[in-house]
């Protein structure tokens, strides 16, 4: 293990928390919450598609479509279900973090009850790798950090380019003015929650080929996107694209130093003292 | 005002008399547990409910009540009594430093710093630093409290069952109390209206401050009791299932209610030992509960009984007419 193999899995797990915190920052940014239910997402992402290719039968492409239109349509069921009613009521922010988190758990135990709690690995679709001086780089990681550039990319092309994108800014910056501009919040709620999913369930798909699948897999990646958002301002998206991949690297170069113990505790002392020092984030 | 009192008397009497109606240790277990997560509850609610203060990381201070009185009586052999009220102390401590550096940013940066200082908890009991904490397998042979050479752990020995009650009406007499008191009218104002509070004198700032410690150290102290009763102590008493479970306990009663979630403590203690052998059906069925009383209900148990307050007297009312109207119809 040396600085190089570190730096680019570093970049592998930043590209991870890149997809996991952006759709965080997304959520947290218009209907002003953390998404708790967005760990078991991601879990379903990598169950879903898991369960078309080795039940099913499909080739990895097709499952990985059908996989993002599957966590979509589940985003968008948990806005109908829980987060709508739950915002009609002008609940506080605490009952969304309890309404999603009790969601997540059911989720999480129903996919317990239905899959079992057996380890699952994801097959990947490109074998083989190749070496840069010391680094050994798979295909299936090149090919990670150039779907998450791929989706970047979109994503910045939606928010900047259309107008569902442009309305989601608009509730972001001001949801009365957006309300009396005729911008239905209702509909891009439903979509802000739709397409943070499906960043989450891309995420998925990838963790489930890198590590292990097991139903209580989402938590993990879960707190580390916390720790992004905080790191790169809770409502700037460039910000938690930036804090992703520090976050990657610093976690993959610490265990370099320290026993791996340490190095997840290390990185909320950080955010404790960004919280600190800079409430609003480094890059806000 | 005499409704309530009854309300709180019979099941007071119940539980006084319990270890005389039924020497079942497991209904035993199931009432000193209820006791502790009760106490939790309660002590949560004074900074969730009363000031509007989201604390995610209160149950740190639970973790932290427990894992000091058991390393310090394991490995220091201090008196168990005394460890008692050291757990207290250093959740009170830890309780301040959580406050002090963050009350002044506001009510997201408090939720998001305790919640990262919970995970950092969290991992470092995991870790096992020096050996102490004894990493993922928990603390164990925890020495019991004594009186009088009566051991108090578990839940056959009914002293235990005692200290809890004691333990239980005393920090519940104190909140109940400390609510009624000028303090606690400070702690509903500030979240009423914190710039009207501040306009009338009443710092924020200190009443926070207070809130979060005074909870801390009630924790912290039913923490190590938790400790010593059981014997064993791990890390999961952290994990998210624990958390999520008496947070629900708070908003499942009701927010700033103080009964309410004593009462939603009672309930969802023993729903969850009942259901313990189902597991994943546990986890399912308590979500649903949940869930149902989210959407259904967004003020908890207080606001499903806050409709029966205001219409059962009207109720009485107009039997009572219809009672009088007959008489005179007959007369």
């Amino acid at each position: 293990m040396n600085i190089e193999v570190a730096l680019f899995s570093g970049l592998t797990l930043g590209a991870l928390y890149c997809l996991m915190a952006m759709g965080l920052t997304l959520v947290n940014s218009t209907i002003k919450f953390f998404n708790f239910t967005h760990g078991a997402i991601l879990m379903t992402g990598a169950y879903f598609t898991w369960y078309f290719l080795e039940e099913i039968g499909l080739n990895y492409f097709a499952s990985f479509i059908v996989t993002l239109l599957m966590t979509f349509i589940l985003g968008v069921v948990v806005q109908r279900v829980i987060v709508q009613p739950l915002v009609n009521k002008e609940a506080s922010g605490l009952m969304l973090i309890l309404g999603t988190f009790v969601i997540g758990n059911l989720l999480e135990n129903g996919f317990l009850l239905i899959f079992g709690g057996r380890l699952k690995r994801l097959p990947t679709p490109l074998e083989g790798h190749f070496s840069i001086g010391a680094a050994t780089i798979t295909y299936h990681s090149l090919l990670i950090l150039l779907t998450t550039g791929v989706v970047m990319g979109g994503m910045a092309y939606f928010l900047l380019r259309t107008r569902m994108g442009m309305a989601m800014r608009c509730v972001a910056q001001n949801e009365q003015a957006a309300k009396l501009m005729g911008i239905p919040v209702k509909t891009v709620y439903r979509y802000v929650l739709g397409i943070s999913s499906l960043l989450a369930g891309v995420a998925g798909v990838f963790l489930g080929s890198i590590y292990f699948m097991t139903p209580s897999m989402g938590g993990g990646p879960l707190s580390k996107a916390f720790t992004v958002c905080v790191l790169g301002g809770l409502n700037s998206i460039i910000g938690t694209v930036i804090g992703a991949f520090l976050v990657g690297i610093l976690e993959s170069t610490l265990i370099l130093f320290f026993p791996m113990y340490y190095v997840t505790p290390a990185l909320f002392l950080l955010m404790m003292f960004i919280l600190l020092v800079r409430p609003e984030g480094i890059f806000a | 005002m005499k409704k309530i009192y009854i309300i709180i008397l019979i099941p007071l009497a119940i539980l006084i008399f319990l270890p005389a109606i039924t020497q079942r240790t497991y209904i035993l277990h199931l009432a000193v547990m209820s006791f502790v997560f009760a106490i939790i509850s309660q002590n949560w609610d004074l900074t969730m409910g009363y000031l509007g203060l989201f604390n995610f990381g209160h149950l740190s201070f639970f973790a932290i009540g427990a894992y000091t009185s058991g390393i310090l009586s394991i490995n220091f052999q201090v008196s168990p009594w005394a460890c008692l009220f050291l757990g207290g102390l250093t959740a009170m401590v830890a309780g301040s430093i959580l406050t002090l550096p963050t009350i002044r940013l506001g009510g997201r940066v408090f939720s998001l710093f305790s919640f990262s200082f919970q995970q950092v908890l969290f991992y470092l009991i995991r870790s096992n630093p020096m050996g102490l904490t004894g990493g993922s397998q928990g603390l164990s042979r925890i020495p019991p409290l004594r009186v009088f050479n009566y051991s108090l752990q578990g839940a056959s020995s009914i002293p235990a069952y005692y200290v809890a009650l004691t333990l239980f009406l005393g920090i519940s007499m104190t909140l109940y109390y400390t609510v009624k008191s000028p303090i606690g009218m400070a702690f509903t104002a500030i979240r009423d209206s914190e710039n009207y509070a501040i306009s009338r004198g009443i710092d924020p700032f200190k009443y926070r401050f207070i809130a979060v410690v005074v909870g801390a150290f009630f924790t912290g102290i039913i923490g190590a009791f938790y400790a010593h009763f059981l014997g064993v102590v791990g890390p999961e008493i952290l994990g998210w299932g624990n958390v999520v479970l008496t947070c629900c306990m708070v908003e499942f009663g009701g927010l700033g209610t103080l009964l309410g979630p004593t009462a939603a403590a009672f309930l969802l203690t023993t729903l969850s030992n009942y259901l313990s052998g189902l597991e994943a059906y546990r986890n399912i069925i308590i979500s649903l509960i949940m869930f149902f009383v989210l959407i259904a209900f967004p003020s908890g148990l207080a606001g499903i009984f806050a409709p029966i307050k205001t219409h059962a007297p009207k109720l009485t009312d107009l039997i009572k007419t219809r009672i009088n109207y007959g008489e005179r119809g007959e007369k």
